[in-house]
């Protein structure tokens, strides 16, 4: 019976001018994002990659000079971009792209790409996962408002129902004919993603196929209300208005106002003060008897201990290495203590709207989305972090090198740098970025469930209607 | 008749509770866009404020360490000049200690739009260099804000706004139609073009007046929410501002009226109507921002980084050929080279450098600022696609926080860095002391009058004020009665 249901609803739908051309247009929308998604990623990780390269000869070939010279040359780390940015660039484009390593200073990625871009940007990039989120909901909408409504209006509804067929059959079938048909218009899209992210790297497909259950269960869950407004509106017009207002307010209208509303509860610093308290403290730590002089005596006498000496003229070293190796050390602490802070506010304003995705849940699902992808905010911090050891590492080797020769006129060249390894980024595991995100799950889970209930008491409602 | 018609028509939509309802909702969040958007100016006018007195405070406390060092010298009896490194060296001055912090001054009407501004710091450390001109500070704004856009005037007129019209219009004749009240009305002495043109002007009246609250609600918050308001003739930005809403306003309700004509029921004019909506202010720009990230993409800022690498390190490994051209251009500095001390000779080797960088780095800043010269001027191309993009592009520009403002910005920073090499530059090669701060000079920013705003926007304001036009007397022209009427028999 739920088979026939199913074929029926189908025909219903693919009969309808109208929605025939939403969908075909859907299907156009995602195969175009699909197609430009792919050649953007593959544009911008040939374009980083060739970047790294010229940048190791630039770094290598800087020429014989101090270690510590070098140190404040540095180098830059260019963000990777995963090969699931062809499905979502998520926050990728108001991110920077490239991270300056230098001696003293912990640096913030620099040249996002929106920067850049035109007013258009301000109207959302179109992605497959924008257009997954945000413009098949709508078509769901589109779909499932005259299920229950045009059948109930033209009086067969009734004569379904007076046939013996079982409400919850009913809702059923249709729910899988909508989902039919949406996998119809959304399974080309992904096919074509699958291949792509397979020549770029197989192991993506298995985020492929997470994603895929995400969408999934999102629909899932849209059709499930949007029938139940279908059965529950006296007519077909009020289901349709419904539906394009609740689209209008959950996708485009609500994740503005929520995103405003976080940023009004935890707002961002402005890079002033960020600034000025880290000088401050930083000044701070200098004066005369404080804790820079503290830590230098500490690290003074435990390097001299484990040397057996007494002070440094005893030794073959220069101690201006070693006072810019505890400055190195002192000073990555001191950023590490402020980027926490700020790291910090931003995982509150996260939370804040994984909380606000109870009430629009597109929040939830692109959160998800670009967390799978590697294009979220946690995937960005994982670089910052790691490229910021490197450069500790590096600058560290330097000041060393700079320590471990006596001669103050003492040079590095090329073979130096050469032995410096590359800044090889591994992304961030699967696990460790969906575990911060349980509350988005649970939303989700919620939400489901609340579409198992809807679902009861639509098939409830619809049993009374035969009564 | 037509009077007749209006009266009744408003009678019917101020009854209209859904109506009413979201017009309250579309005040409410006017009320909040204003407030929002006097808190977002005022802290950006508190952090332009500080910037200031930091830096006047830092002047007076070089000025101090100046006198100071001055005084310990006339004490010991030596001499004035040249200055040692410190308080009264100009490089020391210029190049480190007195940078000024520029901060782009809010929008006149920065309240109630944000465009692109929030892309950028739009914050600068001017030194004497000129790559203190490529180093703008980060943004520090929460990433997922500016991915999904914020909540202003902008977004309520463009996405909100063409919606209240829809619901408004879309069943003033397809609903007398499927009604019946189409025959009735018809029976009376009334034409039905006439009828359809009082139900045009009554909705004009309810559109206008609703958008004058909406504007006297926030244009009298962003009058006082920052100083540039009256300086850039806000005024008149805000005025033209609701002339092209209404414009906007005018082509969707223009626009309902002409699905009207033809639409059998309500449910199908609302129906179409949601197509076309969804089709002009989401897929159309999408599609279109799409486009031009496939076809017309910026120029790439890691191409960029490293292509300044390249050139900052050829022209370090040229530092003894730049110290020599740095001589053959200034050889009133070339005599008793050979005695300078270490500071002047780094003072002369570091200016010479900063040049040689400077001339290696000009065309390919150059290239690339042509390359987004030409993207923005392809891209911009794509507002005549749909009314929404040139409605966002037109509001943008009114507001003061589109690209052609920053541009201004980017050019007062430039003049700053220009005015400061000439009054820092000499006195440092000279080896004279920078004694008096007062003359140092400081960012000034005059902005851009409502005038100029106006004329560069005026091709798009007219395509929407032309969008409205034919939409209106295409919706206008004559209607049959045969045509108003339901041709469906009617139930018995």
């Amino acid at each position: 019976v739920i088979g026939r249901i199913a074929r029926n609803e189908v025909i219903r739908i693919v009969r309808d001018g109208r929605l025939r051309c939403a969908a075909a247009v859907l299907v156009v929308l995602l195969a175009l994002s699909a197609w430009v998604g792919r050649e953007h990623q593959q544009t911008l990780a040939r374009e980083r990659a060739a970047a790294t390269e010229q940048e190791r000869t630039l770094f290598v070939g800087q020429g014989d000079k101090n270690p510590h010279s070098a140190a404040h040359y540095g180098t830059y780390a260019f963000r990777t971009v995963p090969a699931l940015a062809m499905f979502d660039p998520g926050l990728l484009s108001v991110l920077g792209t490239a991270q300056y390593l230098e001696a003293h200073r912990r640096n913030f990625l620099v040249g996002a790409v929106a920067a850049d871009s035109p007013v258009l940007q301000r109207f959302g990039e179109l992605s497959a996962g924008y257009v997954l989120a945000v413009l098949v909901p709508l078509l769901i909408f589109l779909l499932a408002y005259g299920a229950f409504a045009e059948e109930r209006e033209n009086g067969t509804l009734a004569l379904v129902l007076a046939q013996g067929v079982v409400p919850w059959k009913l809702i059923v079938g249709k729910a899988i004919a909508l989902l039919a048909v949406l996998g119809a218009i959304a399974g080309p899209a992904f096919v074509m993603l699958a291949i792509g992210v397979v020549v770029e790297d197989w192991r993506g497909l298995g985020r492929l196929g997470l994603l895929a259950g995400l969408y999934v269960s999102f629909f899932a869950v849209l059709a499930a209300f949007a029938l139940a407004i279908s059965a529950s509106a006296r007519s077909a017009r009020s289901a349709l208005a419904t539906l394009l207002v609740g689209w209008v307010v959950l996708f485009v209208v609500g994740p503005r106002i929520a995103v405003m509303v976080a940023d009004r509860l935890r707002p961002a610093p402005d890079l002033g003060t960020f600034e000025t308290n880290l000088r401050a403290e930083r000044s701070a730590m200098r004066v005369p008897g404080g804790e820079w002089e503290r830590r230098e005596k500490a690290a003074e006498q435990e390097l001299l201990a484990s040397r057996g000496a007494k002070g440094f003229e005893e030794l073959p070293v220069n101690p201006a290495g070693f006072a810019m190796d505890l400055d190195e050390v002192l000073a990555r602490e001191l950023y590490g203590k402020h980027f926490a802070a700020l790291f910090a506010t931003q995982r509150s304003h996260e939370r804040m709207l994984a909380m606000a995705a109870a009430l629009f849940p597109v929040l939830a699902v692109r959160s998800l989305s670009a967390a799978i992808c590697g294009t979220d905010l946690e995937s960005h911090r994982h670089f910052h972090e790691s490229a910021d050891a490197y450069r500790f590492d590096v600058v560290r080797a330097m000041n060393m090198a700079m320590f471990e020769n006596r001669d103050p006129s003492f040079e590095v060249g090329a073979s130096f740098y050469e032995s410096v390894p590359r800044f090889e980024y591994r992304g961030l595991p699967l696990a460790s970025v969906l575990t911060p995100r349980w509350p988005e799950f649970v939303v989700l889970g919620v939400l489901m469930l609340l579409g198992v209930l809807v679902t009861r008491r639509c098939a409830l409602r619809l049993t009374g209607e035969l009564a | 008749v037509i009077g007749v018609i209006v009266r009744t028509e408003l009678r019917m939509l101020l009854r209209d509770r859904a109506l009413l309802g979201i017009a309250c909702v579309v005040l409410a969040l006017s009320g909040w866009i204003a407030f929002e958007g006097h808190s977002r100016c005022a802290s950006k006018i508190r952090v332009e404020a500080e910037a200031r007195t930091q830096f006047e405070s830092r002047l007076s406390e070089i000025a101090a360490g100046a006198a100071e060092a001055r005084t310990a010298l006339e004490q010991g009896q030596r001499p004035l000049t040249p200055p040692a490194w410190g308080e009264r060296h100009a490089a020391f001055v210029g190049k480190f200690r007195a940078k000024e912090t520029t901060v782009m001054p809010a929008a006149p009407l920065g309240a109630l739009a944000s465009g692109a501004s929030d892309m950028s710091s739009g914050v600068f450390e001017v030194g004497i260099d000129a790559s203190d001109l490529t180093q703008e500070r980060a943004q520090l704004e929460h990433p997922i804000s500016l991915a999904i856009g914020r909540f202003d005037l902008a977004f309520l007129l463009i996405v909100l706004l063409p919606l209240l019209v829809i619901v408004l219009s879309h069943a003033a004749l397809a609903g007398e139609r499927a009604s019946r009240r189409a025959d009735l009305l018809l029976a009376q002495p009334i034409d039905a073009t006439k009828l359809l043109f009082g139900k045009a002007l009554a909705s004009v009246i309810v559109l206008t007046a609703l958008l004058l609250v909406v504007f006297v609600i926030v244009g009298s918050t962003a009058a006082w929410s920052t100083p540039t308001f009256s300086s850039e003739g806000g005024s008149l930005r805000l005025v033209v501002w609701f002339a092209v809403s209404l414009a906007y306003a005018l082509f969707w309700l223009g626009l309902s009226l002409m699905v009207g004509r033809s639409a059998p029921t309500p449910s199908s004019s609302a129906m179409i109507l949601g197509g076309i909506y969804v089709a002009c202010v989401i897929v159309v720009p999408a599609t279109a921002s799409l486009t031009a990230q496939a076809f017309f993409p910026p120029p790439s800022r890691v191409e960029h980084i490293v292509a300044s690498r390249q050139a900052t390190q050829e022209a370090e490994k040229k530092k003894a050929d730049a110290l020599a051209r740095f001589y053959h251009d200034h050889p009133e500095l070339a005599e008793g080279k050979d005695g300078l001390d270490e500071t002047e000779n780094w003072v002369r080797e570091t200016e010479a450098q900063a040049r040689s960088i400077e001339e290696t780095l000009a065309p390919v800043e150059q290239r690339f600022a042509a390359a987004l010269d030409g993207q923005r001027r392809v891209s911009s191309a794509f507002a005549w696609l749909s009314p929404a993009i040139a409605f966002r592009a037109v509001v943008d520009d009114l507001a003061g926080v589109g690209p052609a403002r920053r541009g201004l910005y980017l050019e007062a920073v430039a003049d700053l860095l220009e005015r400061r090499r000439e009054f820092f530059v000499p006195a440092m090669l000279a080896r004279q002391p920078i004694d008096d701060l007062s003359r140092v000079p400081r960012f000034e920013f005059a902005g851009e009058a409502a005038g100029t705003a106006l004329r560069r926007s005026s091709d798009l304001i007219l395509w929407l004020v032309a969008l409205a036009v034919i939409a209106f007397a295409i919706a206008l022209r004559p209607l049959p009665a045969a045509r108003f009427l339901d041709p469906r028999p009617a139930a018995s």
